[in-house]
């Protein structure tokens, strides 16, 4: 037998096919590219994100022309050659942009120049940046402050006082001290505007309304008399005694010798029924109150309208009295005004538009930033002064400027709502499709469907929320049922007699179907079919019920939830990241090991013990995972958002010191929505564009923020449930 | 070979349980005069289709370990999940036949299997301890019982890891997680969750299969210990373990129980020619 040469190392090699050398290039490449397009998004946001307010140097430009302009150089580029040959010898020529605000001056805001056209450049140490509580930023150097002073005699004109000039040392000290007292005037005017007017008109609208209320309820009563109250207390002593009887017949049932009924069960269940019973007497005695006479007489309406009238002399008096106070302060503030010139007409900054020969109010300047003559130090102060700014204040101007407060505070109050309302749906649709459902078809149905839920496009469930939520549910809320819904107060009756038979009916079947070793599956079908009926009567009943007039059916046509608000956009945005939560919590719940279950169930838990002191603690950390990414999206969604409840400017924060402190009908400010009006809707779209960048900044920030917290909060359920012995 | 024609020659027990005839097990006369805590009557157990136990009846004696032994596949371990019906879980699952737990039934219509299972203690292969502390771990039959009494749970803690022969390593350390236990310790703290509320049973399925030798020397002292003072049922793969800890063992095969003594007889002189061939390894 010829011996077979040993292999040479050679061809032992494993062939590069096999170890696929390619692939994992191709692999490594992916993910470079991935990696890659993240971290350039991020760089360009947060370079841009944080130089936006950055204080930028005042150019004072001299054209050919022989014009002067101040302004910010934002950018420079080539000028593209759209038309002749080009000279390949000469140098491309080349232009600047300038921001040089001055709106109000008639002025571009912005502006191209060529860069040859430029004769001298100069970065004046007096030059200063004017941010101002509208028409944008002004550029220019200041001259003087004046003072008014009023005349004694009111025919003479008034007297005008230069309390500083810009060739004074005392200058600059002068100017700051001046604007902190007119920035407290202003601060002073706003408290009282914003909270003291505030409260005056919210009680005014208070008292309106519950005049109208009782207005509405002395209708009803008109109305109401004519069918006449015997029909209700009679059929309030029938359903005592159908109630009474069909607990009889339950306990008659229950002492029948079923060999399902253990005797806790048994000691059990008159308690039970009897729970059954008085929430059906809670039910009536909260829509009927037999004992209460609702009617309102005419008298007491009268009587309400009285003491109304005199609330309401009072509340104008105060309102008066907040307006002399507004308006003292308001005069006093003229007083003090500051010249700031511009170099190329020499005109200074008016007052207003139509106002244009009086100089501007000393307490219409946000900031005066004399950009060129900043040190470091000065520099970081004004920067971040602004950042506060931005993250504390109003916006201001259509959003381009001012602060980003109520648009943050909205965002995360709304994503810490949604997380609220999506962790305990999913978790118990997922624990039962889980746990208590039986593994067939139905429920392969339904998890396939909840896992495309997860791909609808979110547009959709925003038309979905503003059909269903904001214009059903929210109207319904509002107003009750629509007139010709409404049924006579018998058949309502009828409705609420069958609702409690089936109610207790059910119960009872339930109970003596016993899960196994008994032959009770007919009962259990008529116990679920009774179920069933029993919710369809449940809706019947809040469709139909004649009590139900709606709680804000005074403020109609306003609608209160009948339209777009935080409640329905919090519930639109859990129902978008319900599959999320879903899907995860299932699972983690299935990664439970089963031999813990069984241990459980081997000391004598019941299946509910089972589930909450094991299943569920050892599941957190899994749950919480898919709570991260409902978040997350959640955040970061703005189209189903823009139909059912943010809007580009909220007059108020929907979460107040005011009861009930948590208005959730209010509409919000969004930050993703903020972004898009910022980027593309605003007039000023070029000077809103840094905004873009900063709010773009603040809601990557706002979402890393709270997956962080809720990835803290998972790593602490982690530990609580695992070692860190070894 | 020759082995295997002797085995087909002499006795043909093996052979008529494969071939799925009725056979009559063999139990040992000294075992008829013991107070018994479980007696098994006729019992039989279906996985759908599938027969797993074929028409147990046999008694388990009080303060006595009794072990089941046989192959793999042979339903010992199901005979012993359906002693606290936690076969139940399984939704296939059909039986026939009955058994009595201290003259109680434990398969008919009005028993609550919860407060069943609450009756008798059970210790499964693989260690479970819950995701919780040691102490809530031991309490944990009590706590879904109801018993929020501190002192009243504290004192079952104790006496329960006691019992266990766990106090003396986990008594400064009851509110840390039960998972930083190593794995003998976790098996004698889920010993100690299946004492704690003294039930009248202990059942035992394999408990030293994941330990290591000293781990299930052990417990298998602890077992010694037990015994005093209750009942236990035990599952065990090992013959050695069988021959050491226990007082009776049933020697079980396809679902039938084959022979049923006191371990010294079973081991020594047993009746049947395949159990000894089993026993000594020469079977299969």
């Amino acid at each position: 037998m010829p011996q077979s040469p040993a292999p040479t190392l050679d061809s032992r090699r494993t062939a590069s096919k096999v170890r696929a050398e390619p692939v994992v290039w191709l692999m490594g490449g992916a993910l470079t590219v991935c990696v890659a397009m993240i971290l350039t998004l991020l760089t360009l946001v947060v370079i841009q994100g944080f130089a936006t307010f950055w204080p930028k140097p005042i150019d004072l430009v001299t054209l050919k022309t022989g014009e002067t302009f101040l302004g910010n150089p934002l950018k420079e580029q080539d000028i593209e050659q759209t038309d002749g040959p080009v000279d390949e010898n000469l140098p491309t020529p080349r232009q600047r942009l300038y921001r040089v605000g001055n709106r109000d001056l008639g002025q571009a805001p912005f502006r191209w120049v060529p860069v040859d056209q430029i004769t001298s450049l100069s970065r004046p140490k007096n030059a200063v940046q004017v941010q101002r509580q509208s028409w944008g930023i002004f550029l220019g150097t200041p001259r003087q402050i004046t003072q008014t002073i009023p005349a004694d005699d009111p025919d003479s004109p008034d007297q005008i006082k230069i309390l500083a000039h810009s060739d004074q040392d005392d200058f600059q000290s002068t100017l700051q001290v001046q604007l902190a007292a007119a920035q407290k005037r202003r601060h002073a005017i706003n408290q009282l505007v914003s909270h003291e007017m505030g409260k005056v008109n919210q009680n005014m609208e208070r008292l309106r309304l519950r005049i109208k209320e009782a207005e509405l309820e002395r209708q009803r009563t008109i109305n109401s008399s004519q069918s006449g109250p015997w029909l209700n207390n009679a059929a309030a002593i029938l359903l005592i005694l159908l109630s009474a009887t069909s607990f009889l017949v339950a306990l008659r049932l229950l002492r029948t010798k079923n060999p399902a009924i253990t005797p806790t069960k048994r000691k059990k269940m008159p308690g039970q029924a009897l729970f059954v019973l008085s929430l059906a007497l809670a039910l009536f005695s909260v829509l009927e109150s037999p004992w209460m006479s609702s009617s309102m007489s005419q008298d007491k309406l009268d009587s309400m309208n009285q003491t109304a009238a005199v609330e309401q002399d009072q509340l104008e008096q105060r309102y008066q009295k907040i307006q002399q106070r507004v308006e003292k302060i308001q005069n006093e503030d003229e007083h003090w005004r500051i010249v700031i010139e511009e170099p190329t007409t020499g005109r200074f900054a008016p007052q207003s538009q139509t106002l244009s020969d009086q100089p501007i109010l000393l307490s219409q300047i946000v900031r005066i930033v004399p950009a060129n003559n900043l040190n470091l130090q000065q520099k970081f102060a004004v920067y971040f002064n602004r950042w506060s700014e931005f993250i504390s204040a109003d916006p201001r101007e259509a959003n381009t400027e001012g602060g980003v407060y109520p648009v943050l505070f909205s965002t995360v109050l709304l994503t810490i709502l949604l997380s609220l309302v999506v962790a305990p749906f999913g978790v118990i649709a997922a624990l039962y499709m889980r746990e208590y459902a039986k593994q067939g078809l139905l429920t392969s149905i339904i998890r396939i469907a909840i896992n495309n839920l997860a791909g609808v496009p979110s547009i959709v469930y925003g038309v979905f929320g503003l059909g269903f939520f904001c214009y059903t549910l929210g109207r319904y809320i509002d107003s009750g049922p629509t007139t010709n819904l409404v049924q006579s107060k018998s058949s309502w009756w009828v409705l609420m007699l069958s609702l409690v038979m089936i109610l207790l009916l059910t119960f009872t079947f339930s109970s003596l179907a016993a899960k196994k070793y008994s032959k009770a599956s007919m009962l259990k079908k008529v116990a679920s079919l009774g179920w069933l009926a029993a919710v369809v009567l449940v809706i019947a009943l809040f469709v139909t019920t004649p009590y139900f007039h709606g709680f804000f059916e005074a403020s109609l046509p306003t609608p209160t939830f009948g339209t777009r608000g935080l409640l329905w956009s919090v519930l639109t945005l859990s129902l978008l990241t319900l599959p999320v939560v879903i899907v995860s919590t299932e699972e983690a719940i299935s990664a439970v090991p089963s031999t813990m279950r069984q241990g459980s169930f081997g000391c004598g838990a019941s299946k509910w013990q089972t589930i909450r002191r094991i299943v569920l603690p050892s599941a957190a950390p899994g749950i919480m995972t898919g709570m991260i990414l409902a978040m997350a999206r959640g955040a970061g969604e703005v189209a189903p958002l823009m139909l059912v409840g943010a809007v580009k400017l909220a007059p108020e924060l929907p979460m107040t010191s005011q009861p009930p402190f948590l208005h959730l009908d209010r509409s919000f400010m969004h930050l993703g929505l903020h972004i898009f009006d910022l980027g593309f809707q605003s007039p000023d779209s070029q000077a809103a564009r840094p905004m873009v960048w900063t709010s773009t900044l603040l809601l990557i920030t706002v979402v890393v923020f709270l997956n962080l917290l809720a990835i803290w909060l998972r790593a602490r359920l982690r530990k609580k449930f695992s070692s860190n012995h070894f | 070979m020759s082995q295997q024609n002797a085995t087909s020659g002499k006795s043909s027990v093996l052979d008529a349980i494969r071939a799925g005839e009725a056979t009559t097990p063999i139990i040992h006369d000294a075992l008829q005069n013991d107070e018994q805590v479980l007696r098994i009557d006729n019992f039989s157990l279906w996985y759908a289709q599938n027969q797993a136990i074929f028409d147990i009846s046999m008694n388990v004696p009080r303060n006595k370990v009794t072990a089941l032994i046989g192959p793999s596949g042979c339903g010992k371990s199901t005979l012993l999940r359906s002693v606290n019906r936690l076969n139940d879980l399984i939704d296939t699952v059909r039986t026939k036949g009955q058994m009595w737990i201290n003259d109680n039934p434990v398969y008919a219509p009005e028993v609550d299997v919860i407060d069943l299972r609450k009756r008798m203690g059970m210790v499964f292969q693989k260690s479970n301890p819950f995701p919780m502390s040691i102490f809530e771990n031991v309490v944990y039959a009590l706590r879904i019982d109801g018993q929020r009494r501190k002192d009243v749970l504290e004192h079952a803690c104790e006496n329960a890891l006691r019992g266990a022969a766990l106090w003396d390593e986990v008594k400064d350390r009851l509110k840390s997680s039960a998972l930083g236990l190593s794995g003998g310790q976790q098996q004698r703290l889920c010993i100690a969750r299946a004492i704690v509320s003294e039930p009248e049973m202990l059942l035992m399925d394999e408990p030293c299969s994941a330990l290591d030798p000293v781990a299930t020397i052990k417990i298998e002292q602890l077992i010694a210990e037990i015994k005093e003072r209750y009942t236990v049922l035990i599952v065990t793969h090992n013959m050695q373990q069988a021959a050491r800890v226990s007082d009776n063992t049933a020697f079980m095969y396809l679902g039938c129980l084959v022979e049923y003594g006191q371990t010294q007889e079973i081991f020594q002189r047993p009746q049947l020619l395949e159990t000894e061939q089993y026993i000594t390894g020469r079977f299969g």
